[in-house]
């Protein structure tokens, strides 16, 4: 115990409760009006109390051993210990950042040179768009925990570029877009915040099918079986600036190429699950503001009046749509998460309609009219009928349950997803959530 | 709001009436909420409750078979398998898993009526949560109990019996530098104070307090320096505004050697324990 003196440790001391003695009251026994009781400390652990309690219970924390130990073990009180996930440090904690800034942004402006020259010599590029990595989780500040571990921007920069069918070793980080397209570019998934009530949450993701009923890139329920199904997108976390010089990159794909089928997806990219919302022309439905970007053409069941703040979007291209693209836009936009983790559906009328209330969620996965919501502490929903009823879905296999909130959810159809969760467990499911497998 | 709450619960399933979950929720928002409580929020509060689980467990307290059977099935595994991953160990986790069992079940009567511990669930937190912290609760009560009934033989394989007397205590503190540090910690918020205690008193590790408060260890570790960094600074600009010279305010605050010494040796002592 470095760093604190004698002084300052009796200080602390001082300012305990009374702990060892013998007639220190238990915590349910009504005697007592000084120790949380067994719901308030369950909702600071789950993060679900008010600011003015969390401060009382932090007070309290603050001066008894005895609730500290509880908050402690009921939070680790896990089936298998599980280590907390490795991860990277962040780009701005290495000690060569700087270095290492002006090295990508240089190799990048090469790069962005090199990738536009590939685009002018192959035009239908849209597959490439789909096949696209995925801006990963945009690693917060303050470090919250993060639930898939970071690769090296140089792996992800190579996946990126290969998707889009340049050589790795070509162009090892992504270009970047023009300005006029950074503006409108493409939703960035971001990680949930760990810590979810105290500090603002984090853009929510969802899976919006694509064209043909696909979440991710994946074909569900495509129109034409001869279609294949669309790559999906890796996840991974990258840094701010590689995340914005992907944004850019794909802002500036999308304006640029005109509608193309969808290419073959690697095993390898569909086991990471899709993580950015996309239909074949690359649509990105925002959960927290509501907006869906790239296209001008209005849903049938519109998105409605009053949403949140919209994404300016670039002019709809009609070669760019699938034809079953507007129906499964439909059901996407029809959806949504408020700040809070409020599930929302929208009505007919155009309002913002509670469904499930008291219940928080992180994740949305819609397939069609299949919608499955993820929150805190394993909790799954999930209806078949487009939200009329709803089920919970135990995520466990055998003796082992989930741990964890659930950090990412992504279906490829209504029968195959997976989910991630803040203890850094991944689980897949083949039969819509009824069973899950942990990997 | 009250038909809201109680299509949500789906309290219908265990055949409790609306009337009667409406005044459940009624108690639980009288326990939690300030009397001043605007309408919005006092529905806000009643909308995070987590009101399926509370039917739950205020069924199961009334006996109601259907929602045993989905209580057991939910919860029966992951009570055994919090109360192992808590006691460490297979014999006393059941022991542990069995006696929340009954306490949940309400074994014990009173004035004819049984008495579940489920009936003391407000639905604050998911009722799984709860369930850990009930265990955990168990556990550490059991532990402290158990720690106060050693059997004399155990004293004499510890060795207490033939134990050094307890060292001289360590000069005197002065009481105008405790003042200044009570006075500064007094100042801190209570996240500060809550990692400081965790981290100095409890000694447990930067990525334990993370789970506890809600982040990364990383941000923990952060945290802790800069909080005692700047604690350091207010003790040290305290003790120098009650008229000590900054030299004398950080020789106050020096570890003393007897001190560290007998730190040591209690910690020794700590480390021996169960």
């Amino acid at each position: 115990m470095t760093g604190f003196s004698q002084p300052e440790r009796r200080g602390l001391q001082r300012m305990q409760l009374n702990p060892g003695a013998p007639s220190s009251p238990s915590f349910d026994d009504g005697k007592t009006a000084t120790h949380p009781d067994a719901d308030l400390l369950t909702a600071f652990a789950e993060r679900s109390l008010t600011a003015r309690e969390k401060e009382q219970v932090l007070g309290h924390l603050a001066v008894c051993a005895t609730c500290r130990d509880v908050v402690a073990l009921a939070g680790s009180a896990l089936v298998e210990p599980v280590p907390e996930p490795v991860r990277k440090r962040a780009i701005w904690e290495m000690p060569l950042f700087h270095w290492g800034a002006v090295a990508a942004t240089t190799i990048v402006v090469v790069a962005a040179v090199s990738l536009g020259m590939h685009e002018r010599r192959a035009p239908s590029t849209t597959a490439a768009i789909q096949s696209e990595l995925p801006p990963a989780a945009v690693a917060e500040k303050d470090d919250k925990v993060a639930a898939a571990p970071a690769a090296p921007i140089e792996n992800r920069a190579k996946q990126a570029i290969a998707a889009k069918g340049v050589p790795a070793e070509s162009a090892p980080t992504p270009p970047v877009a023009s300005p006029e397209t950074t503006k409108h570019a493409l939703h960035l998934q971001q990680e949930a915040r760990f810590e979810r009530p105290s500090g603002a949450v984090a853009k929510k993701e969802i899976n919006v099918p694509a064209a043909n009923g696909v979440v991710g890139g994946a074909v569900a329920n495509s129109p034409s079986p001869a279609t294949p199904p669309a790559q999906d997108a890796a996840r991974d976390s990258v840094d701010h600036g590689t995340a914005n010089s992907m944004m850019k990159t794909r802002a500036a794909d999308i304006a640029q190429a005109p509608a193309a089928a969808p290419p073959a997806a690697s095993s390898a990219q569909r086991e990471a699950g899709a993580y950015n919302v996309r239909t074949n022309e690359s649509l990105t439905v925002d959960m927290r503001t509501g907006a869906v970007t790239q296209t001008e053409q209005a849903a049938p069941n519109a998105a409605p009046q009053g949403a949140a703040t919209r994404h300016k979007r670039e002019p709809y291209s009609a070669k760019s749509i699938d034809q079953g693209a507007a129906p499964a836009l439909a059901f996407a936009r029809q959806w949504q998460l408020s700040k809070n983790g409020q599930l929302q559906h929208s009505s007919a009328q155009g309002a913002w309609n509670d469904v499930l209330p008291g219940q928080k969620f992180n994740r949305l996965a819609i397939v069609q009219d299949h919608v499955w919501a993820g929150g805190d502490n394993g909790v799954l929903y999930f209806s078949a009928d487009n939200g009329q009823t709803w089920t919970t879905l135990p995520v466990r296999s055998g003796a082992t349950v989930l741990t964890g909130n659930i950090t990412a959810l992504q279906f490829t159809d209504t029968q195959n997803g997976s989910l991630q969760t803040s203890t850094g467990e991944t689980w897949r499911t083949q039969d819509g959530g009824q069973n899950w497998t942990r990997q | 709001m009250g038909d809201l709450i109680y299509q949500t619960s789906k309290a219908t399933k265990f055949d409790i009436s609306q009337k009667q979950f409406e005044s459940w929720a009624l108690a639980i928002a009288q326990k939690y909420l300030p009397p001043d409580v605007s309408q919005s929020d006092a529905e806000d509060f009643l909308g995070n409750l987590r009101l399926e689980d509370l039917a739950l467990a205020r069924a199961c307290a009334f006996g109601h078979e259907r929602a045993w059977e989905q209580f057991m099935a939910r919860f029966r595994e992951l009570l055994y398998d919090a109360a192992l991953g808590i006691a460490k160990e297979s014999s006393q986790a059941k022991d542990l898993a069995d006696s929340i069992y009954a306490d949940l079940y309400g074994m014990t009567e009173r004035d004819g009526q049984r008495v579940s511990k489920l009936s003391s669930y407000m639905g604050r937190g998911s009722l799984e949560g709860w369930l850990r912290t009930v265990i955990v609760q168990e556990f550490i009560n059991r532990y402290r109990s158990r720690k106060r009934l050693v059997s004399l033989e155990e004293e004499e394989e510890g060795g207490s019996q033939f134990a050094a007397p307890e060292p001289a205590p360590a000069a005197a503190s002065d009481s105008r530098v405790d003042a200044v540090i009570d006075q500064c910690l007094a100042a801190l918020d209570s996240e500060s104070r809550a990692i400081l205690s965790a981290y100095y008193l409890d000694g447990r590790k930067l990525a334990e307090i993370g789970r506890m408060l809600g982040f990364h260890e990383a941000t923990a570790s952060r945290k802790l320096d800069r909080i005692t960094k700047a604690l350091r600074k207010s003790i040290q600009s305290g003790l120098v505004k009650i008229g000590m010279s900054k030299r004398q305010a950080e020789e106050a605050l020096e570890m003393d050697v007897r001190d560290l010494a007998v730190d040591v040796r209690r910690n020794l002592a700590q480390e021996k324990g169960p």
